[in-house]
């Protein structure tokens, strides 16, 4: 039992085969036929998987392998090599070059032992995951080596953003975009787990979690599992949620608002609420980027949102710095005062607004 | 507020343009500019037609700087001094002039004149033509009719890629630059007699070669002690000067002249320990087979070189580096050499060079004076077909050069591919291009030329000012900083200092590119942020000497601090507590401490004492040295400083108790092994120097200037004057056009000043706007909420 | 050893969680972690909350006594050829090291000593797991972060890591998700005077309500100043019964960063400033960091200026805030905002005065 409470669920759930792989159809329709074509021809192409965190990626190129080989032959043809191995240019001379000249005997369409047949073509893998943290130095080392032993080897390189990847490396590969999963792949999935794992939450609790996630479903799932962790018994609330992942309350972030932006407020009040906001230890940039999210929104009628565009172009420059300097680990409190004040000076003067000078 | 006009117009700064005129800074320096600088036509005259006279200058001229009107009266052949004597003929005297010059001018009654005398002294000399209109034939004649052909030679990238091009086929007219042969090596002195300079020298080296074979192949020479040895009883010479005074030539000919022949290894031979132990080996053989073939009768070589051989090592002091253990090889062979050794440095005051130094015979050669080096180019000069040039100009060339003849030599061939005349004019523009008249300063006096920036033209142009910049990059920065608030400007305009302030902490962040990322391409706008522009902006005198950077003792203090506090928090850190981080353990843990273990000694005495001890026995600290450190670790005002209360009796007592006691010792050793802080071995290391005069060209083409604006700038830059007076000749309306000419040309330098400002900040704002596209761009794929984002910051 | 000579916070520090004060829900949770498993855990929150203590608590209430027993090591790491020393303190079950201090080398360390502690047999095999507690995550590369998760997961059966940060945005999303987040916010006011009235009690001092809310105000609320000052301040009175109108005593820096505020507000030249640079050097000098110094002094001048210009020297500030942080040299920066402060202030004093006529 206690295995397996401290199993991650993320671990737990994912998916074993290509066919359970949510959403992504178009890279599951051409996997499927690349796992149920007569193999033995090598028709697999070298892979590029490309996209936002927790879309799959890395569970689709496991689960291709798992596929292709089963559990008897998967150890000794599938090497995974993700960030946290060494990966730099002497790696990619030895240990992958190694692996990758191998030759495989072909034992095509072997039974694995659970019964099933598995095409298991004469050719091994490699799974470069995270690959945009490899140097260029390596990636170029590897060129060759991915050209060469094409024969017996096939390369899938994980990224989330392609353009790291040198141009040479991306040629060789046949790129396969993954999409964030829309609202109710990832309702369907999560309540799912929700059930099996008898954790009790409410849809609007649900829909929370998922907008607040933002496309990731691993990051949902580990949310859900932390949020279970701190609040076993009772059902889950916006607020551990929020506490789980890390944001901000919407209703701190509401006040916030509320407070830069009514009139009446002096910019002393303004600086008090950014010192409550500090105090309390949320977020700096989660607090930004949740606000920039009401900027957005139209639907409201008070604050931020009320806004014309000019106020909000404005606006949208001063967090966007102001972002950019907290990401450069500047002082949280200067940059919240700047912001705020810079919103209360905006909200004030509607009529009349400069782009405020980017300085 | 004529005085004003330049720097406040390539300052940009408004509030400058806004001080009351009258008011005339005292510390306008004597180079100050001209109050009508560029807006009189320079006078034609005839050539030599000032020759014989003698000038001295004071004052701030109406519209020539010191140097242009030197310059001026050279050209037409006169002298000009710089202190008071009988063979003055005439005194210029400019508005405020010094007054114990102008009291000996009075004494000795030398007429005095002003600038515009001076023009029409030189305008007179030019006889029949009364007036601009028929000048068109005369000055033809007079100047070269080469002078647009000379165009291209003046940019100095043209100069380099053509000459060679262009010197086969010009060559050719006159008879006696027929060899393609380099000048350095057709007039390289042959016989003793013909070496210009340092004759002592050469006489000290021939008589030690004389001597050699006497004191060390059948003398005891080498088993001399040291100390025991007068000067020139050492078996190696080491002859010592700058570069292109004739060290390697001299030695080939005294050498030769002496009866050795020399064997000569230089730079491009492999040095290192192998490489010299092969080479004496070889030197050896070669000497045993010449005696050989001697004997055995083939004796021709027997006349030339009766003596045998002798090394030459030119340029020793290039030997550190990738010669390893070279130069010990090398003293190793001089104790035992069988051959003189002559060896070559410029400079021996290295590490390395004075073991070397300490075995040989030093001689040491000199610049050779000015008179010398001119009367060997006459001499080059008649035979290789120029047409008559002037004396002053070969004497400009020489100074200009700085006493390097085969520099000096180099540049006449450049300029007789062009055209077989020279003029003074020409000379001087290209040693500015060169660079070559820059002058070693030490850094404080660079520092202080950042704040009385000159215009274009003067000594202390945006150019020069760059290129002092570049001489110690890491140094000058903090100079700046460590001064711009001394000016008389920071006093009197806050913005002004304000921007300067501003623009140095930018100018950090270039900096900070530059050895984090090894951004080299933003040395230029880092020299611009840190240094150009404050010190544009705050311009103006300091009176006294520059201060020297504080910066540097409190960063090495504050390391210092570091690492103390870091000691004392392990300490405390190993009792049963853990306090907060080690930035926390400074800020709030160290100031209750320091009121603990101080307040009960200031407050009660002795009987305070007890206390204090108790507490530092728990946290196992020791009285000296944790006790002190705490103590000292804050920052005080005047008289709340913790240890100056505590009474010194009461200090005393305190050692004496707390040593009678014993006392449970931490076991942690104070220090541990912190992150190394760049910022002192970055500021102690050498600069690393991106380029001397070629910076200017480089820099604007990496500031991306239009190709158009460049080449104008240069243009102007370089042949502002030519342009001007070519224009005179040929319109009827000369005065007028040179006039505007000249305007524009001053306009031109301002606005390269004000337009390098800009774009330098624009670069900067493009470093900014690339991060900040980055960061959004990320965002993007991070998460469409924030693709939203971005698309409200293009609205 | 006698701990009457402790600090009052190292003294009256709560070890187990029927100790802790405030935030009781959190302690509740905490304590039904610890009961059952404990996941990778991750405590952020502000400087002064009490995040350490906590983590001590859980430390406490999974291995017992034991874990008092510290002591301090300083090991030598031999990677490949690199020799990299730490210092660390370490009980029986558990490390505590701040990789962040090795500089370049966060991510060997980080490695070497999981893989180190994890491969080493427990001593108890009931109490199984060994807990890292890594502090000041938020300072460590992103290299060792991204090393730090990848050895998370493969030692997770034997080690349990526990990391403390202050800025959350600063720990790697991947390495966020695999650990349970645990905010820990500042004690209110009202908490604090709690715990500085229960510590007058134990130490048999009369402590008036004015002054504990003094001094949560001078604090920011933050616990450890609140406590070291309230001793501080005790100190420097001399006697157990304090006057409600005692001074509170400030830290040595904060003295001069008033100073510093009064002085630019005082006088605008450029022989100010001199003097201004010449004090924020000193403070340099003597291990203060140039952030903190900014932000107090424009806290500071934030409380004397008034209130319309307030925004532009926010403005100002947060620039060369950015500046600060992207620079080398700190007292650059510093002195161009006292500059820029400055030339604004004495614009504003200019434009009232002509208000006024």
């Amino acid at each position: 039992m206690k295995e397996a409470a401290a199993q991650l669920w993320v671990e737990k759930y994912r998916p074993r085969a290509v066919s359970e792989v949510a959403h992504q159809e178009e890279v599951v329709a051409t996997l499927q036929k690349a796992v149920k074509e007569p193999a033995g021809r090598g028709d697999l192409p070298h892979l590029l998987l490309y996209g936002p965190p927790g879309t799959g990626k890395t569970s689709t190129a496991l689960a291709l392998c798992r596929d292709l080989f089963g559990p008897q032959h998967y150890r000794s043809r599938v090497l995974e090599l993700n960030a946290s191995d060494e990966r730099g240019i002497k790696v990619v001379r030895d240990k992958i070059k190694v692996f990758a000249q191998i030759a495989v005997v072909s034992n095509v369409n072997t039974k694995g032992p659970d019964g099933k047949t598995y095409p298991c073509p004469p050719y091994k893998i490699i799974i470069l995951d995270e690959a945009d943290a490899i140097t260029r130095d390596a990636q170029t080392a590897l060129r060759r080596t991915m050209e060469v032993y094409s024969r017996v080897t096939r390369f899938i390189i994980i990224c989330n953003y392609v353009s790291r990847i040198i141009g040479p490396l991306a040629s060789r590969c046949a790129k396969f975009r993954f999409n964030p999963l829309p609202m109710d792949a990832m309702k369907g999935h999560m309540r799912r787990i929700a059930k099996d794992e008898g954790v009790k939450v409410s849809d609007e609790t649900l829909k929370f979690l998922i907008h607040s996630s933002d496309g990731d479903l691993r990051k949902a799932i580990n949310t859900m599992q932390s949020a279970h962790r701190m609040q076993s018994d009772t059902d889950l609330d916006m607020d551990s949620i929020s506490a789980a992942a890390c944001l901000v309350p919407p209703s701190v972030v509401a006040a916030f608002d509320k407070a830069t932006t009514a009139k009446g407020h002096t910019n002393t009040s303004v600086r008090k609420a950014v010192d409550e906001i500090l105090s309390e230890g949320y977020s700096p940039i989660q607090l930004l980027a949740q606000y920039a999210d009401r900027l957005n929104r139209r639907t409201q009628s008070e604050g931020v949102s009320k806004m014309n565009d000019m106020q909000k172009a404005s606006l949208a420059l001063v967090i966007a710095s102001a972002e950019k300097a907290l990401i450069d680990g500047c002082d949280e409190k200067i940059q919240l005062y700047d912001v705020a004040s810079s919103i209360s000076r905006i909200a004030h003067a509607p009529e009349d607004i400069q782009v405020l000078k980017v300085v | 507020m004529p005085k004003k006009r330049s720097s406040g117009a390539f300052g940009g700064r408004d509030d400058t343009a806004a001080q009351p005129a009258p008011k005339k800074p005292r510390w306008v320096p004597r180079t100050d500019d001209p109050p009508n600088r560029g807006n009189k036509p320079l006078p034609v005259g005839a050539p030599n037609c000032l020759s014989g006279k003698v000038f001295v200058i004071t004052g701030v001229l109406d519209s020539l700087l010191r140097e242009e009107c030197t310059d001026l009266c050279k050209e037409y052949g006169a002298r000009v001094v710089s202190a008071v004597s009988g063979k003055v003929t005439h005194a210029i005297v400019g508005t405020e002039p010094g007054a114990s010059k102008m009291a000996k001018v009075k004494a000795k009654s030398i007429p005095s004149i002003d600038e515009d005398t001076l023009f029409d002294m030189i305008r007179a000399s030019r006889p029949q033509q009364p007036h601009p209109m028929s000048v068109v034939d005369q000055p033809v004649q007079a100047e070269p009719a080469a002078e647009p052909e000379k165009k291209p030679a003046r940019t100095p990238t043209r100069v380099k890629s053509s000459s060679f091009a262009t010197s086969s086929k010009r060559a050719k007219p006159s008879a006696a630059t027929s060899s393609s042969a380099l000048w350095v090596d057709k007039y390289k002195p042959t016989t003793k007699s013909e070496l210009v300079a340092n004759q002592k020298a050469v006489r000290d080296l021939s008589a030690w070669l004389a001597g050699w074979k006497r004191k060390f192949l059948y003398g005891d020479g080498h088993s001399r002690k040291l100390k025991d040895r007068s000067d020139t009883d050492y078996a190696a010479a080491l002859l010592v000067g700058p570069p292109g005074i004739g060290k390697t030539t001299a030695a080939h000919i005294v050498c030769r002249e002496a009866g050795f022949e020399p064997h000569e290894f230089n730079a491009s031979d492999v040095r290192n320990k192998g490489g010299v132990q092969n080479l004496g080996e070889t030197v050896m053989v070669a000497n045993t087979m010449s005696k050989y073939f001697r004997i055995s009768g083939k004796s021709k070589k027997k006349s030339t070189y009766p003596q045998g051989q002798a090394l030459i090592m030119d340029e020793v002091d290039g030997m550190s580096g990738g010669d390893r253990g070279g130069s010990q090889e090398l003293i190793r062979m001089i104790k035992k050499s069988k051959v003189p050794i002559i060896c070559i440095a410029n400079d021996d005051s290295s590490s390395n060079m004075r073991s070397l130094a300490n075995n040989c015979f030093k001689i040491r050669f000199r610049k050779p004076m000015t008179k010398q080096v001119t009367s060997r180019l006459v001499d080059i000069v008649r035979k290789e077909g120029f047409r008559a040039i002037q004396d002053q100009t070969l004497v400009k060339l020489a100074e200009g050069c700085n006493g390097d003849i085969r520099q000096m030599i180099n540049l006449l061939q450049a300029w007789r591919t062009t055209s077989p005349s020279l003029s003074f004019g020409d000379v001087k523009k290209r040693l500015e291009v060169e660079g070559k008249t820059v002058i070693q300063k030490s850094v404080f006096e660079l520092a202080r030329g950042f704040f009385s920036p000159g215009i274009d033209g003067s000594s202390n142009s945006l150019i020069a000012r760059t290129d002092s910049y570049f001489t110690d990059a890491d140094l000058i920065p903090l100079f700046i900083q460590e001064n711009y608030l001394q000016t008389m400007a920071a006093s009197q305009s806050l913005s002004a200092l304000a921007d300067a302030a501003e623009s140095i902490s930018e100018g950090d962040l270039c900096n900070a590119l530059v050895r984090g990322q090894q951004r080299w391409d933003l040395m230029p706008t880092g020299a611009v942020l840190s240094a150009l522009r404050p010190g544009t902006l705050v311009a103006g005198g300091i009176s006294g000497q520059l201060m020297f950077p504080s910066l540097l003792g409190n960063i090495s203090k504050g390391n210092k601090w570091k690492r103390i506090v870091q000691g004392l928090e392990m300490k405390i850190k190993a009792v049963k507590t853990s306090t907060g981080s080690t930035r926390s353990f400074r800020l709030d843990y160290i100031p209750a401490l320091t009121t603990c273990l101080a307040t009960p000694l200031i407050q009660s005495g002795e009987v305070g004492i007890d206390e204090v001890t108790e507490r530092l026995d728990c946290y196992y600290l020791e009285r000296d040295p944790d006790w002190i450190d705490i103590l000292e670790c804050g920052v005080y005002g005047k008289g709340r400083s913790p240890m100056e209360n505590i009474r010194g009796g009461v200090k005393s007592s305190f050692t004496r108790s707390y040593n009678a006691g014993t006392h449970a010792r931490s076991t942690v050793t104070g220090c541990r092994v912190g992150v190394k802080t760049a910022d002192t071995a970055a500021s102690a290391k050498k600069s690393t120097v991106v380029g001397g005069g070629r910076t200017w060209l480089l820099w604007m083409t990496m500031l991306g200037l239009t190709t158009r604006r460049k080449r104008r700038i240069v243009r102007t830059r370089t042949s502002s004057m030519t342009s001007a007076r070519s224009k005179q000749r040929k319109a009827p309306r000369a005065r007028r056009e040179r006039r505007l000419a000249r305007r524009e040309v001053g306009e031109v330098a301002v606005e390269a000043e004000v337009e390098v400002k800009v774009v330098a900040v624009a670069v900067e704002r493009r470093v900014h706007l690339a991060a900040r596209n980055v960061h959004l761009e990320s965002k993007i794929l991070r998460s469409s909420s924030d693709g939203r984002l971005f698309d409200c910051v293009i609205v | 050893m006698s701990t009457e000579g402790l600090l009052w916070v190292d003294k009256h520090r709560p070890s187990t969680f029927s100790e802790l004060s405030y935030h009781s829900v959190l302690t509740k949770n905490l304590q039904s972690l610890s009961n059952t498993e404990v996941p990778h855990l991750l405590f952020y929150g502000p400087s002064g909350a009490g995040k350490r203590t906590r983590v001590h608590c859980v430390l406490r209430a999974l291995f017992g006594q034991v874990v008092e027993k510290k002591k301090v090591v300083h090991r030598t790491l031999k990677v490949e050829t690199k020799q990299i020393e730490v210092t660390t303190v370490a009980s029986a079950h558990h490390i505590e090291v701040n990789p962040s201090e090795s500089g370049n080398n966060d991510r060997l360390v980080v490695q070497e000593l999981i893989k180190d502690m994890a491969s080493s047999a427990p001593l108890d095999m009931k109490k199984s797991l060994k807990v890292i507690v890594l502090h000041d995550v938020d300072q460590m590369s992103q290299l060792a972060q991204q090393a730090l998760r990848r050895t998370m997961e493969r030692y997770s059966k034997t080690c349990r890591v526990i990391m403390v940060a202050e800025s959350i945005t600063k720990v790697l999303e991947p390495l966020r998700s695999r650990c349970l987040g645990i905010r820990v916010a500042l004690p209110s006011k009202s908490d604090i005077g709690v715990v500085l009235q229960s510590v007058a009690h134990k130490e048999g001092i009369t402590l008036p309500d004015a002054l504990v809310q003094r001094i949560a105000e001078t604090s920011g609320r933050n616990l450890r100043r609140a406590l070291l000052q309230f001793e501080a301040t005790r100190v420097s009175v001399g006697a157990l019964e304090l006057p409600s109108d005692a001074q509170v005593m400030l830290g040595d820096w904060e003295y001069v960063c008033q100073d510093l505020a009064v002085m630019l507000t005082r006088s605008q030249t450029a022989h100010q400033l001199i003097a201004v640079r010449k004090k924020l050097q000193e403070l340099l000098a003597h291990a203060v960091p140039g952030d903190v110094i900014l932000r107090r002094l424009l806290e500071e001048i934030l409380r004397i200026a008034d209130d319309e210009i307030c925004p532009e020297i926010c403005r100002v500030a947060a620039k060369f805030d950015r500046n600060l942080t992207k620079g080398t040299k700190p007292i650059f920066h510093l002195e161009a905002f006292a500059a820029r402060f400055m030339q604004i202030y004495a614009a504003f004093l200019k434009q009232q005065a002509a208000m006024m006529d």
